[in-house]
């Protein structure tokens, strides 16, 4: 409940988690970079969605790192993301789970959040040692408060499509362009979509839980669930 | 919480605590002087001069703006110069208000944001945020290209409540079906109460181009109870207006025409009116989805029934005292109850008692007034006494960040004795 001295802001937490490993290297990575400046000036411009939605970036090769914390991403210097080396998906769910823990424990005690969305999208799959299903489960745990959906774009000749179902909570895709240029652009248009259209829709008690994603079938096939 | 007290054992007898207007207005012999009403032009003055200095702004100190980026792993680069800082030299965006550049892409036809202190209040009308559709550029605002499709906007004392940015233009999508005003206004004595209420569209509305889905209605019933309704659309439903509005008019209907209806009977009944509205306009009962409460006054008892987060309270002292439950701790894009559904939802019921303002509102209201000291402060002003058809609008002009559902209230006061319309003799 709020404290009687504080405003307590709505706040929509979004977490880019993107693949930057060697995969990546030139033209689909130069897409991501070129991709990020709309998406500023998304929470530039539209105050439904620049006064609402907080977004943080984290990339994932052979470590994940915390590119761009929980934040008004209007008021950043946008990073440029470089490539890096292998892929290894545990380190990107830990991450992500650091990331949102300490992005959310950052707010206000009381604000009022819509439930955190992962968008996670890889061009390969898992080649660190180890196993990364324990690294998932608890992102996706949902006794843990901040629990998010975690929406799982695939895209390349490389990509694993059963590994992208698994990420997914209920929604994955994978990208239909021939060019992985081209899908990434495409990806990160429905990720910018998708953060206005929920930004906007105040409620839906659908099965979609409040969660609107703009994924044309012209450019995505939507994947079936898989449960772990 | 402590700050929504319960409503029993809260007030006292209605007869110790009369009207604030009583003290300076003693009841006279006619009605006319028993409750002025204030006008809008004339609400409380907090506006700072246009030409005044804004507050300075404090990002670091920003409830909503977690402490400067980080890298957690990068750390290759200086501390004070991680790769997404601004570089040295630069003025930090956050510094964006009036006189600072603003990024080269942004194309915003307003004025740049700017943010009071938190929980700070700025006048709408000020410097620091125009309200909607302003055409007025503030002082000091570096000079940008005419834009001869900005709205002008007579100013307001409404406050602006953290850091906003432009309201977009307004603009409705090409075929909209069911359109409703993006505005409406009542003031009205009924009975032995006054009503103030009033629907504002939002933000979020405007910039999609859908109609303001909210709707409420209000009427007394022959034997002198009082019937209100409100009712919220989903935003996901295409045509929620539809059954928002036909829930309101059913409550009211029945109300009407049966006495011994309670609140709960009557939302009930509303729920199956709108779904029968819905097959008149041939659309499936889905598309009609929203949340809505019917209360029932007689006297200074009352009954509320309600499903979905619509929600009530009662102003009393200056304060607001929520009287429904709220579940802070879900989700606010997850709503679980809607209208019309079958089985219909179990309505949550509350009984009241000796009740002399009672605020029902919608979702996009009752948030600001739950986490917003700035908003709260601003409409306990407002409703402190019940105002004109114009104090109801101006109420309702705040903006307050993140604040872009559509606002819908019901301000129901309670009168110690009817008022009836003047005669001619005393409005002479």
């Amino acid at each position: 409940m709020a404290d009687e001295s504080s405003e307590l802001y709505t706040i929509f937490p979004v977490f880019m988690v993107l693949d930057v490993s060697a995969s990546m290297a030139g033209g689909p990575l130069e897409a991501l970079n070129d991709s990020l400046p709309a998406l500023q000036k998304e929470m530039q411009s539209n105050p439904t969605v620049g006064e609402i939605a907080r977004i943080s970036i984290v990339t994932f090769s052979d470590v994940g790192r915390t590119v761009v914390p929980l934040c008004d991403l209007a008021e950043v210097y946008l990073p440029e993301l470089m490539v890096e080396g292998g892929t290894n998906f545990a380190a990107a769910f830990q991450e992500t789970r650091r990331a949102i823990e300490g992005g959310l424990r950052s707010l206000p005690k009381g604000t009022p959040i819509y439930r955190p969305v992962v968008f996670f999208m890889s061009d390969g799959e898992h080649q660190a040692p180890g196993d990364w299903a324990a690294a998932l489960n608890d992102l996706r745990d949902r006794s843990w408060r901040f629990a998010p959906e975690v929406v799982a774009f695939g895209f390349g000749d490389q990509v694993n499509v059963d590994s992208i179902r698994r990420i997914a909570t209920r929604f994955s895709f994978l990208a239909k362009d021939a060019d992985p240029a081209m899908q990434v652009r495409e990806i990160m248009n429905a990720l910018i979509g998708s953060i206005r259209t929920t930004s906007t829709s105040f409620r839906d008690p659908s099965q979609a839980d409040g969660l609107h994603l703009e994924t044309p079938t012209e450019f995505f096939t939507p994947l079936p669930p898989m449960t772990l | 919480m402590s700050r929504f007290r319960d409503l029993r054992g809260h007030w006292a007898d209605p007869a110790e605590h009369p009207p604030p207007d009583d003290a300076e207005h003693p009841p006279p012999d006619d009605a006319e002087h028993d409750w002025p009403l204030h006008p809008g032009g004339a609400a409380p003055a907090r506006s700072r001069g246009a030409g005044e200095a804004p507050e300075a702004l404090d990002h670091a100190a920003a409830p909503d703006t977690p402490a400067a980026p980080r890298a957690t792993a990068d750390a290759a680069g200086p501390p004070s110069a991680a790769p997404w800082e601004q570089p040295a030299g630069l003025p930090p965006a956050a510094t964006a208000g009036p006189g600072a550049p603003r990024p080269p892409e942004a194309d915003n036809p307003g004025p740049a944001p700017d943010e009071p202190a938190p929980g700070g209040l700025a006048p709408a009308g000020s410097a620091e945020a125009p309200p909607a559709g302003s055409a007025e550029a503030p002082a000091g605002e570096p000079t940008r290209p005419a834009d001869p499709w900005r709205l002008h906007s007579p100013p307001t004392a409404a406050p602006t409540v953290g850091k906003v940015l432009p309201a977009p233009r307004p603009v409705l999508a090409p075929a909209t079906a069911f359109r409703r005003s993006m505005l409406s206004l009542d003031s009205v004595f009924v009975g032995g109460f006054h009503v103030a209420a009033g629907s504002l569209v939002g933000t979020a509305h405007l910039v999609s181009g859908s109609p303001c889905q909210d709707a409420y209605d209000f009427a007394v019933s022959p034997g002198g109870r009082l019937i209100v309704a409100i009712a919220d659309g989903l935003g996901s439903r295409p045509h929620s207006q539809v059954g928002a509005r036909s829930f309101c008019e059913g409550a009211v209907q029945a109300g009407l025409a049966r006495e011994e209806l309670t609140a709960a009977d009557l939302l009930a009944y509303a729920a199956r009116y709108a779904e029968s509205q819905a097959g008149a306009h041939r659309l499936a009962p889905r598309e009609i989805g929203f949340v809505g409460a019917v209360a029932v006054f007689a006297g200074s008892r009352g009954e509320i029934a309600r499903v979905g987060d619509v929600s009530a309270f009662a102003l009393a002292d200056g304060e607001f005292h929520e009287l429904l439950t709220n579940a802070p701790d879900e989700h606010v894009n997850i709503v679980t109850d809607a209208l019309p559904e079958q089985p219909l939802p179990a309505p949550e019921v509350r009984r009241l008692e000796a009740v002399r303002r009672v605020v029902l509102c919608t979702d996009g209201l009752a948030t600001d007034l739950r986490n917003s000291p700035g908003v709260r402060s601003w409409l306990a002003e407002s409703w402190e006494a019940p105002g004109d058809v114009h104090a109801m609008g101006e109420a309702l002009r705040f903006r307050r960040r993140g604040s872009h559902d559509d606002r819908t209230a019901v301000v129901i006061s309670v009168l110690e004795r009817p008022v009836v319309a003047d005669s001619p003799a005393t409005s002479a």
